[in-house]
């Protein structure tokens, strides 16, 4: 650091990557209190269960368990879970259901007293969406409009798998090269929604056993997700087993 | 119950279990045993063997006992049938009811209920073996298995009781020292603040013994606090 003023005094308690619990002391001074931790006066403490990140003057703490809090712009995988009169209720995975309105899903005029929204979107239906709004009581509005790295809207002929939503950054991997190796080893479609739940869908055939594969692969990388070097076994074991 | 013990306390403060009268039964405590709830914990302290389970923030129904601005929280204390000598006539009763209330109550201050307006976050604790002291050893696995669950909180919260037996004051009574003893207290707290949020007494006790009781309870939080984080970093490979 140059200028003339002296270092902002600060003093950092725990190590990067240490396992922390709420309650615990985590820094002192002026530090950049970020997600996961909360400020008392002049000191920061750790409010979950999870990893200290250390950058810096930035702590924050990663979590290693919990519910999925939705964020703006984040692309969720819903399931319809109630048709209402002018929108659909989703389940998202978070506490309480996203609200998906008609004019967020459907292009044309729709005249809601001669339509039933069923007709466009049923109970049990698979949606790709972005948060749109999340308001002070943390109502979640949802749009399929917009620009998205997976693909919004209903998707269909394939599976989901659902995992913890703190593991989702190990299956999308660094730069996104676990989701990419698994594409193009297993040629599958797959869709990482932020809240845990994946959309997989093969491009060509045998379709069954790549989908198999690809689910089994998930949920090992759920299983070993506190391992390294994850991706290259993973790669090599999937190339063994995908001879067709 | 067995017949009265002669003497509940020997002439050197030694108790009936060997132990000193600051000191705790055995802890054990271990996160994460339940597969289907969000959060979950074991805890045994002496022959007390208790499982809590954690589930949400999720949605809350009936809607009309939502909160606009936070979460509710549930918390339902229950003893097995089987956790005590005479068979337990299953079901809530008077007490199992008073103690799911302040219980939660207990829980509260350390949660940051509103960050989940309008849920519900629901705790079980279970009382498979009974030997005393079961609704602090509920409070504090219930205190790990919000923090297993990912529930952002302000601190962890122990709880033990202190007691008086024999004229003397003791930490943690065990089935006789409670059941022949003068007098309990249990104390719930938040290490951290140092805040009581729990603090009962059955029993008859002078105004200094009352204080050394929550002094010795307040030393048992801080060891039984040290366990609970303990416990909490070995499920994720902490320590």
């Amino acid at each position: 650091m140059t200028g003339e003023g002296p270092v902002p005094e600060y003093r950092i308690y725990v190590e990067d990557r240490e396992v922390v619990t709420p309650g615990e002391l985590l820094a002192e001074g002026q530090v950049i209190a970020s997600d996961g931790t909360y400020r008392e006066g002049d000191k920061v403490y750790s409010k979950v269960t999870g990893l200290a990140s250390i950058e810096g003057r930035k702590v924050r703490v990663i979590p290693l368990s919990g519910p999925y809090v939705p964020t703006k712009g984040d692309y969720v995988i819903g399931i319809v879970q109630e048709v209402k009169f002018s929108s659909w209720l989703l389940d998202i995975r978070a506490p309480t259901p996203g609200v998906l309105h008609v004019s967020e899903f459907v292009d044309e005029e729709v005249d809601l007293i001669t339509t039933d929204l069923s007709e466009y979107l049923r109970e049990g239906d698979v949606v790709g969406a972005l948060v749109q709004e999340v308001d002070p009581v943390k109502r979640v509005k949802l749009t399929t409009k917009g620009e998205a790295m997976n693909p919004l809207g209903r998707l269909k002929d394939g599976r989901i798998v659902e995992i913890d939503p703190v593991k989702v950054p190990r299956v999308i991997g660094r730069r996104g090269s676990m989701v990419r190796m698994l594409k193009d080893v297993l040629g599958c479609d797959i869709f990482v929604g932020i809240n845990g739940r994946i959309f997989i869908r093969a491009r060509e055939e045998p379709r069954e056993i790549r989908e198999d594969l690809a689910v089994r692969a998930i949920v090992e990388i759920e299983r070993r997700s506190h391992l390294s070097g994850l991706t290259d076994w993973l790669e090599s074991t999937l190339k063994r087993l995908s001879r067709w | 119950m067995a017949e009265e013990p002669e003497r509940l306390i020997a002439e050197d403060g030694t108790r009936l279990d060997g132990r000193k009268p600051d000191e705790l039964r055995p802890l054990r405590i271990q996160a994460g045993v339940l597969k289907r709830a969000d959060g979950s914990a074991y805890l045994e302290l002496g022959s007390n063997k208790i499982i809590a389970a954690v589930y949400g923030p999720r949605e809350l129904h009936p809607r009309h006992k939502q909160k606009p601005d936070r979460a509710v929280i549930r918390f339902r204390y229950n003893m097995a049938p089987f956790s005590v000598d005479e068979r337990k006539r299953p079901g809530p009763d008077r007490r199992s009811i008073e103690i799911s209330k302040l219980s939660k109550e207990a829980l509260e201050p350390a949660l940051f209920t509103e960050y989940y307006p309008r849920t519900a976050i629901d705790i079980f604790v279970e009382v498979l073996q009974a030997d005393a002291g079961t609704r602090c050893a509920g409070i504090t696995a219930a205190s790990v298995a919000l923090a297993d669950a990912g529930i952002e909180m302000k601190d962890l919260v122990a709880a033990v009781a202190a007691g008086k037996v024999d004229g003397h004051i003791v930490l943690d009574p065990m089935y006789y020292e409670d059941g022949y003893g003068e007098a309990d207290v249990p104390l719930a707290m938040m290490p951290k603040y140092d805040a009581i949020t729990l603090l009962q007494m059955d029993g008859n006790m002078t105004e200094d013994e009352f204080k050394e009781a929550v002094r010795l309870a307040k030393k048992g939080c801080k060891i039984i606090y040290r366990e609970q984080r303990r416990a909490l970093k070995r499920k994720y490979g902490g320590e």
